[in-house]
């Protein structure tokens, strides 16, 4: 009796540490899938919130603004290196705008625009940053279906 | 499913690592010049009014009090054997007029490069016996905007031959390499992007004859090597130290593609 309960308590520790394994590496590995210039699939699960993304594009967490102009936005100093965001949502897809923050390299090589999705194949990153993407799987959600309202 | 993933990770990896390779420029001619005699402007040209006129009044430019404390040190004598650098470098012999075209330079053992700074530091130890100064200490960077504020409208003159070209192709190959979680690299925004706006900040060519420069966001006189820490941090990637051989050798790099300006030295930059 207490034999079988010992291996049901192994077997569901086991299971645990599996699964807790395959989240952090969903977490890490930024596996996504292009297809059509496009990434169909969200990064993560869940209904995405439009005005945290408006909050992430305009704070210094995504600090889109250093370089994009929106100007529905009422702040003073925005960037015009990379295109304007104006009417961006009009523009791309969903899953356009996927590709996009997830890897502009795909379509530009010479993108000034970083990923915001990627923690590998970088060269002496800062420490507090090493490992890290700039943003979440569950920001660039966000961000994504904010931008999709910009029309 | 575990294939397909790890497979689409193998081509992702592929793709990311073939890039670097790709960086338009690096695989140019070695001396191509991102911007010939004529297109070169100086950090001046992208100051606010109010800002250039500050630094073209000698009464007005802070970094003036890092000159005349540095015209101070020269001129007085240090510890033991009382030696002034005025004694060895005065208007007769070895004025130092134009010495900054100098630098950065191979060192006498042949195998790295210092620049003005490290300079100072080697005539304060083997000549006059003195101890050196830290590096980006008020007194090393007086010294340095002093001597450099000797040259000022003068032309940068940084000649690349057998002797500093291994460095050379290492700083230019540091200013095409994309680095930190920014993964940016300095020709990305200095060359052809001059003018175009990153919040308030007006992108410049990334010229260095300013230097030692009077930096706002400080309120200090600070060396070309600290405001490259600064590039580094603002693309995440780690600094190096004030220094560092690779700092030295992106200086001679740098120095050269802007050469043909003028020395501003000490100008203000943001």
């Amino acid at each position: 009796m207490n034999n079988k309960y010992n291996i049901f308590l192994l077997a569901t520790i086991f299971t645990l540490c599996i699964f807790v394994l395959q989240s952090v590496e969903a977490e890490s590995e930024s596996v996504y899938e292009i297809r059509n210039n496009q990434i169909m699939e969200p990064l993560v699960e869940g209904l995405p919130d439009p005005m945290n993304g408006r909050e992430i594009v305009i704070s210094r967490i995504g600090n889109c603004l250093a370089c994009h102009k929106i100007s529905s936005i009422d702040e003073s100093f925005q960037g015009n290196i990379g295109p304007s965001l104006d009417g961006v949502g009009e523009r791309y897809k969903e899953g356009e705008l996927r590709l996009r923050l997830v890897n502009p390299y795909y379509l530009n090589p010479e993108s000034l625009m970083p990923s915001f999705f990627q923690n590998k194949n970088l060269v002496r990153v800062e420490k507090k940053y090493s490992g890290k993407t700039i943003l979440t799987a569950r920001q660039i959600e966000d961000v994504i279906s904010w931008l999709l309202t910009l029309k | 499913m575990k294939f397909f993933l790890s497979l689409l990770l193998f081509s992702l990896i592929n793709s990311v690592a073939g890039r670097t390779e790709n960086i338009k420029g690096i695989n140019d001619n070695l001396y191509d010049r991102p911007y010939s005699i004529g297109e070169l402007k100086s950090g001046r040209n992208f100051l606010q009014k109010e800002t250039l006129e500050m630094e073209l009044d000698d009464f007005d430019n802070p970094g003036m009090i890092w000159v005349e404390r540095g015209k101070e040190l020269f001129n007085s004598v240090l510890e033991k054997n009382n030696l002034s650098c005025n004694q060895c470098h005065n208007t007769n012999k070895n004025s130092l007029i134009g010495a900054p075209s100098n630098f950065p330079k191979l060192n006498k053992d042949n195998i790295s490069l210092i620049n003005m700074e490290q300079q100072i530091n080697i005539c304060i130890v083997d000549y006059m016996e003195a101890r050196p100064y830290p590096l980006e200490s008020r007194e090393l960077l007086s010294l340095s905007a002093y001597i450099a504020y000797k040259s000022k409208g003068l032309p940068m003159d940084i000649k690349i031959d057998s002797s500093n070209e291994k460095f050379f192709k290492r700083g230019k190959e540091l200013y095409f390499e994309r680095i930190g979680q920014m993964n940016l690299a300095c020709n990305q925004c200095h060359n052809h992007l001059e003018g175009k706006y990153l919040r308030a900040e007006q992108i410049s060519q990334g010229h260095i004859n300013g230097y030692p420069s009077y930096m706002m966001r400080w309120g200090v006189v600070a060396s070309v090597h600290r405001r490259f820490q600064f590039c580094n941090e603002q693309a995440r990637a780690e600094p190096l130290e004030i220094g560092h051989p690779d700092y030295n050798a992106l200086q001679l790099y740098i120095a050269w593609r802007g050469s043909g300006l003028l020395f501003e030295s000490p100008s203000i930059r943001r």
